[in-house]
């Protein structure tokens, strides 16, 4: 679970290469940290490396890791690399598997020390994968971490016992408090400066020698019919040696009191409080979303209209303002106001994550969504989708099964993500530009469409495409704890920046090419006379702002998107849309929050910047040559369920392209969607065409 | 003597764990987590999914799984 929400962007590992050799320098030894999930592994990562590290793939992965510089003296500096944690180093998952050839040595980099992560309120539970990692004989230490915890609870862990007994050095610290962290750091610069003794393996007794490390790792793979011997049954082995460790090395004695995590649970796992509370968290959750990042939206909504008013006034009239206002800051201050959305989402799911919530809520949907094939774990995912899917198709790496996986990939992109309430938004502005209370439903409709063409897909992808059950749950329920507002800061910060860094590059180059493909080439003004003449309007007879409004339109009409859109056009015509907004469309298919800034472009290029009307304003008042409105109920409806459904997204493409291996899924994806949105909103639009 | 029950039919709070009748994955999954042949555990919940307590964790597994898993009983 701890990795639930903690991926990483597609193509950070085509430069991970470039990001190892800024970060190591030639000289630095690097350490890899080692440890099961939620034993505060990142914690310790974020205070020994103040925070500054860098997210990159495991070479030829889509699996991530952190990278970061610690200083441990004035003179010695090293690479920490920050492995996914894991319960055993089998090598069962492809998480398993990465860590497992990194600490042999056979990756990018080659570590010096392991660096081993233990919980001290949970030893036993997390000495098992120490004694895997113990039997690799490299140089180790080991860290007792929240040891204040421990403490306040009764126990008191005998670190010398506990050292002699792993044979490597084992220091206690509490990556809350900071206790620990000048030892941790003395001990690892003495095992790095001083000789390489040799390592006393841990678990080792005359009756069970232990496994030569190039095995060691592999054995579970073996016959199992002679369970019985430690050689074939290694996990009895390992967690019995690590429940007698645990019990030696507790010096108190004094049993660990779960009663509040059990009491808790009893209710939040229950059938149906479990499912209210789930409901209700939940709801909560996306209205404090929505509601708290309406402040900074606002002001960054008015910190590009401020810059776009700032730019026109600097540069002189012509084609470079109107590139850099309508182009650049039009269309790209249009999408980068969602971000305080997509920070705050991210912001919540970490805090939920790391208090142990997750996973319960996890439990409580996996009996409801695997009736439509997916498996609870995919919960997350799903979740995460709703800020964007690019993080959620990464976050499917929690799903082991490839099929379970599959169905998740292929449904995420239908859940609505950020990218889409700016058309949302619009739509609703225009649908009820006075009534909240039906743009409120509005939003939910859209929502709750989504969300059953997931499900509804997933159905079929089961009784077809996919067949077969998800496989079933297996989750560890880690203990409730405080969740740190650190971590969960700096997860916000990563993710958030790989939005305003991938998402607005393609915006960025979509915004520009947009803009000039309606604008040139340009329509000289005898070509415009000749038109005007030809359509028998009297130019004459026109006051200055007509003429204007004319002009503009003729003017894109004439550009290249005119004439794409006249060429489009028939096709979207069934669905109510007109050459503008068909072009919308079309150019929507790389990134779909694209349309309001090409519709803004399309329909707001032109005079008049001083008399600026909102965009709803100005689409409300849009009419065909013959006068009739262009955006009606019918047609408002159908734009809305067309981007519900329809997979409009470059990026997400690219990642489902590396996902899932191969190009196949990926043109799939983007079929059955496509498809799905036409056909449905053509039924929407014929329907209230019908009824209204 | 002593025979054997599926954990999904099984009565009571604690137990031990006989074997696990599961496709090799899963199996040293539950291993990993600490659910292996001989292991006593304790049963936090029935149900699907049902939760388990065993070398000082807390795992819930689905129902399907807990079919797979037979509990030592005291005939």
């Amino acid at each position: 679970m701890s990795s639930a929400v903690d991926t990483t962007e597609s193509n950070s590992s085509d430069r991970s290469a470039n990001l190892d050799s800024a970060d190591k320098k030639s000289s630095d030894h690097v350490v890899a940290m080692l440890g099961n999930p939620n034993v505060g592994k990142t914690s310790i990562f974020n205070r020994l490396t103040n925070l500054l590290a860098k997210t990159s793939n495991f070479p030829g992965t889509t699996i991530d890791r952190r990278i970061g510089r610690v200083e441990l003296n004035a003179t010695s500096t090293i690479t920490l690399v920050d492995l996914p944690g894991m319960y055993s180093l089998e090598a069962s998952s492809p998480e398993e598997q990465v860590a497992r050839d990194f600490l042999l040595g056979q990756s990018d980099l080659v570590p010096d020390v392991i660096l081993i992560v233990v919980d001290a309120t949970n030893l036993q539970r997390t000495l098992f994968v120490t004694r895997q990692a113990l039997q690799l004989d490299r140089p180790t230490l080991v860290a007792v971490n929240m040891i204040e915890a421990a403490r306040r609870r009764g126990i008191e862990i005998d670190l010398s016992t506990l050292a002699r007994k792993l044979g490597c050095p084992v220091v206690g610290i509490s990556a809350r408090t900071g206790e620990g962290f000048d030892r941790l750091k003395s001990q690892l610069n003495i095992i790095l400066s001083g000789p390489r003794l040799p390592l006393l393996i841990a678990g080792a007794s005359p009756e069970c020698p232990p496994h030569p490390a190039e095995n060691v790792l592999t054995i579970v793979t073996e016959d199992e019919a002679s369970c019985g011997s430690c050689r074939v049954c290694p996990y009895a082995d390992g967690h019995q040696w690590a429940s007698a460790l645990a019990r030696e090395s507790i010096r108190d004695g004094s049993v660990v009191s779960d009663e509040t995590t059990d009491r808790v649970d009893q209710f939040l796992t229950h059938r149906w409080f479990g499912l209210a509370v789930f409901l209700i968290v939940m709801v909560a959750a996306f209205s404090l979303v929505f509601w708290i990042a309406q402040i900074p939206m606002q002001w960054l909504d008015d910190g590009f209209g401020w810059l776009a008013g700032a730019v026109s006034a600097v540069l002189p009239e012509g084609d470079l303002q109107s590139l850099i206002v309508d182009g650049v800051i039009g269309g790209v201050g249009g999408v980068m106001v969602f971000l305080p959305q997509i920070c705050i989402l991210f912001f919540m799911l970490a805090i939920l994550e790391d208090s142990g919530y997750l996973a319960r809520a996890v439990v409580v949907v996996d009996r409801w969504m695997r009736r439509v094939g997916l498996p609870g774990q995919a919960f997350v995912p799903l979740l995460a989708a709703h800020a964007c899917a690019i993080p959620a198709i990464m976050a499917t790496k929690v799903i082991e099964s490839r099929r379970d996986r599959l169905a998740a990939i292929m449904v995420i992109p239908l859940m609505t993500c950020s990218a889409r309430l700016p058309v949302y938004t619009m739509i609703a502005a225009m649908l009820f530009p006075s009534d909240p209370l039906f743009a409120a439903g509005l939003f939910a409709s859209a929502y709750m469409l989504g969300m059953v063409a997931a499900f509804v897909v997933a159905f079929l992808l089961k009784m077809t495409l996919l067949p077969g059950e998800p496989s079933p749950l297996i989750l560890d329920l880690p203990p409730y704890r405080a969740p740190s507002l650190v971590n969960a800061l700096r997860y916000t910060y990563e993710r958030g920046w790989m939005f305003l860094r991938d998402a607005g590059t393609v915006i960025l180059m979509i915004s520009i090419g947009i803009w000039a493909l309606s604008t040139y080439p340009k329509l000289s003004d005898e070509r415009f006379a000749a038109e005007m003449v030809s359509r028998d309007v009297a130019v004459a007879t026109l006051d200055e702002t007509e003429l204007a409004n004319l002009r503009a339109a003729a003017d894109q009409e004439h550009a290249i998107i005119g004439r794409l859109g006249r060429v489009v056009a028939p096709v979207f015509e069934p669905l109510g849309f007109d050459w503008k907004i068909s072009v919308g469309v079309l150019s929507s298919f790389a990134a779909r929050e694209v349309v309001v800034s090409t519709l803004s472009i399309l329909y707001g290029l032109g005079p008049e910047p001083e008399e600026e009307t909102s965009l709803q304003q100005r689409l409300s008042n849009a009419t065909y040559p013959d006068g009739r409105p262009v955006f009606t109920p019918a047609t408002c409806v159908s734009l809305l369920v067309f981007f519900v459904l329809a997979m409009q997204c470059l990026p997400t493409q690219a990642v489902t392209k590396k996902e899932t291996g191969s190009w196949k899924w990926a043109a799939f994806q983007f079929g059955y969607m496509t498809v799905l949105a036409y056909v449905a909103a053509l039924i929407a639009y014929q329907t209230v065409s019908l009824v209204s | 003597m002593f025979s054997e029950i599926s954990l999904d039919q099984f009565v009571g709070t604690a137990g031990e764990i006989a074997r696990l009748d599961l496709p090799e994955a899963c199996a040293n999954r539950l291993k990993s987590l600490g659910l292996f042949e001989g292991q006593q555990v304790l049963l936090a919940r029935g149900g699907n999914p049902l939760i388990v307590k065993a070398a000082g964790g807390k795992i819930a597994v689905a129902g399907e799984i807990a079919k797979g898993i037979f509990m030592r009983v005291a005939l």
